[in-house]
């Protein structure tokens, strides 16, 4: 029992994670994605995301072009890597906004209750009524186009999800007694909050910040992908979907690519998510 | 100051329009250790959470005072009366294993406690370690680096009574500290405390339905029944005299002792105190243990008998049958 103490201390959550299955695999396929997303945010990649060469138009995957070039003679490995990189900076500020305010509201409403607590539900009772891409759409097509608000719709749309995750464990934590014996002792609203409350419904709402990235991202894609998110010629994978459409016969690869990369995506930060749950849930006993 | 520590003065409390605390005045000297005894529902942690400022969300004070320091707290500001919290009055609750927020190491959670109310940085660290000396944990510095899950229930349940003693309080509400525990961990705590007691000065209103701690660490009983206190005696005296027949039921419903070389009592079967405790929403005129007492009177069902200089009873001893 007290053995274990000394190496628990080694940061336990991301041992967790790496003795976790599905965690280790996420681990490294979100690192990998992440790499490339830097790769082409550096510039270093071998083509210009945007050049065009019409010597080169719809070839097929070659040494020279892994992935094949597009109807443009655009480099299709470089467009699809500066792509995700595109729709990982919108979830993540999305995600991020979405999950401060969210679980700020929800940890609020969860602790004081009352009307407060009435008023919040209500309204993101109201957000959860509307089909997410919709609301998504008509938040974009308001505000107007380009990548900052793409990701003011998307986060708009989360941040609910991120109120009703923070709030259900905040009303168990409320009432648990180590909550009693700090107002017991004499704390103050905020520390208990800060201090008690909120490390206690963390473990939730960082697994809900995992899934909720790679929902983004499907969420980014198919707001470009339907034209409102990222504008041509800056390469999206929804838009290179979108664009590649037609030319499903002729040069499968445009599309099999950015669609493969989505997948890829969203599998990689699924597995993450479930790797975080098994390291931060107390049944599995790991800690 | 002379003068009782707390002075409680025709308490009344509900939940909703339900009265659970009907009108009970009791003092505690400074250092006078008091047991509140009664049965599940007869009111004693409501009377111990009112005392606290700490009732939950549908239960309120309705009447009546509550003195500490001759001040009447529920008179005070929040902000006051949070500061009273820990510092004057401390409380430790039933469940020592829940007590503890999971995600803090124990010393930093009695530290905490000790900044709440103002004490510096390195002073409270040196209270904290001092502290965990006194409730008895060998090597402190190690136990403070433990988290609440690596520690075992007696151990944890010491780190609770540490954190409620490290601010120094001159009251202490202890609320069934140990029904949880094993029964050797028990009587450790129990005497820990009241070692802790006698060298802080502390006085402790001990809250529980198990006569025999009662007896062994306490000089003054009061008895709960359905709200309100039935008997308030010295322990000796309601053990070899009890005044009220509820009281006389508990007592009689004890297990005897061993003889004293040591072999068991006779077993017979413990008497028991006929019918069920009274419905608080329904009470009976007069007194709500009528009911179930072997000694009623006709007076009895019609009306309530206060709590005269010890008992609330119209019959007296000397007519019981």
């Amino acid at each position: 029992m007290t053995t274990q103490a000394p190496r628990a201390r080694h940061d336990p959550l991301t041992r967790g994670v790496w003795h976790d299955r599905n965690g280790r695999a996420g681990t490294i396929l979100t690192a990998a994605l992440l790499l490339a997303c830097l790769t082409a945010a550096a510039g270093l990649l071998p083509y210009d995301p945007l050049a065009q060469d019409p010597t080169t138009r719809l070839r097929a995957p070659s040494a020279a072009h892994w992935f094949g070039t597009d109807q443009f003679g655009r480099d299709v490995l470089a467009r699809t890597l500066t792509g995700i990189a595109a729709s990982l900076r919108v979830a993540a500020v999305a995600v991020a906004c979405a999950a401060l305010i969210g679980s700020f509201l929800g940890v609020l409403a969860g602790y004081v209750r009352g009307r407060l607590d009435a008023v919040v539900s209500r309204l993101a009772d109201i957000l959860f009524a509307f089909p997410a891409i919709l609301l998504a759409l008509a938040i974009v097509a308001a505000l107007g186009q380009g990548w900052f608000n793409t990701a003011v719709a998307i986060a708009v749309v989360y941040t609910p999800i991120f109120l009703r995750v923070a709030r259900g464990p905040t009303l168990s934590v409320r009432e648990a007694e180590y909550v009693k014996a700090a107002k017991v002792l004499g704390y103050g609203p905020a520390r208990i909050l800060l201090r008690h409350v909120v490390p206690n419904v963390s473990a939730p709402v960082v697994v809900q910040t995992t899934l909720a990235l790679s929902w983004a991202i499907l969420t980014e894609s198919g707001l470009s992908f339907l034209g409102l998110g990222t504008q041509p010629p800056q390469p999206s994978l929804g838009l290179m979907v979108s664009e590649a459409r037609n030319l499903l016969t002729e040069a499968w690869w445009t599309l099999a690519f950015p669609a493969a990369l989505i997948v890829v995506a969203v599998v990689a930060l699924n597995l993450l998510g479930d790797g975080l749950r098994a390291a931060l849930d107390p049944r599995e006993g790991t800690r | 100051m002379n003068g009782p520590l707390l002075e409680v003065r025709d308490l009344r409390a509900a939940v909703g329009d339900l009265d659970v605390v009907r009108g009970i005045s009791f003092g505690i000297a400074p250092g006078e250790t008091v047991g509140l005894v009664g049965e599940s529902g007869s009111g004693k942690t409501f009377t111990a959470l009112s005392v606290m400022g700490l009732l939950p969300d549908a239960a309120r004070v309705t009447g009546g005072s509550i003195a500490y320091e001759g001040r009447d707290i529920l008179r005070l500001p929040e902000r006051e009366r949070r500061s009273l919290r820990g510092a004057g009055i401390a409380m430790i609750h039933q469940e020592p294993l829940t007590a503890l927020n999971p995600l803090m190491r124990v010393g930093a959670q009695i530290i905490e406690g000790l900044r709440a109310h103002g004490v510096p940085r390195a002073e409270a660290r040196r209270r904290m370690l001092d502290t965990l000396d006194e409730v008895g944990l060998p090597t402190p510095d190690r136990t403070a680096r433990r988290y609440p899950h690596q520690l075992s229930g007696g151990q944890r349940q010491r780190i609770v009574i540490a954190m409620a003693l490290a601010p120094r309080p001159r009251l202490l509400i202890a609320d069934e500290p140990t029904t949880a525990l094993d029964a050797t961990v028990q009587q450790q705590i129990l005497a820990q405390v009241d070692r802790l007691r006698r060298d802080h000065d502390l006085a402790v209103l001990w809250i529980t339905h198990d006569l025999g701690v009662v007896a062994r660490l306490t000089r003054r009983v009061l008895v709960m029944y359905a709200g309100r206190i039935v008997e308030d005696a010295p322990v000796r005296a309601l053990y070899a005299d009890p005044r009220h027949p509820y009281s006389a039921g508990l007592i009689a419903s004890l297990p005897p002792a061993p003889a004293p070389d040591g072999t068991p009592a006779e077993r017979t079967p413990l008497p028991a105190i006929g019918g069920t405790p009274p419905d608080l929403a329904a009470l009976p005129p007069g007194c709500p243990f009528a009911p179930r007492c072997p000694q009623r009177a006709d007076r009895c069902t019609t009306e309530e008998p206060p709590l005269t200089d010890r008992t609330a009873c119209w019959v007296p001893k000397e007519k019981w049958t």
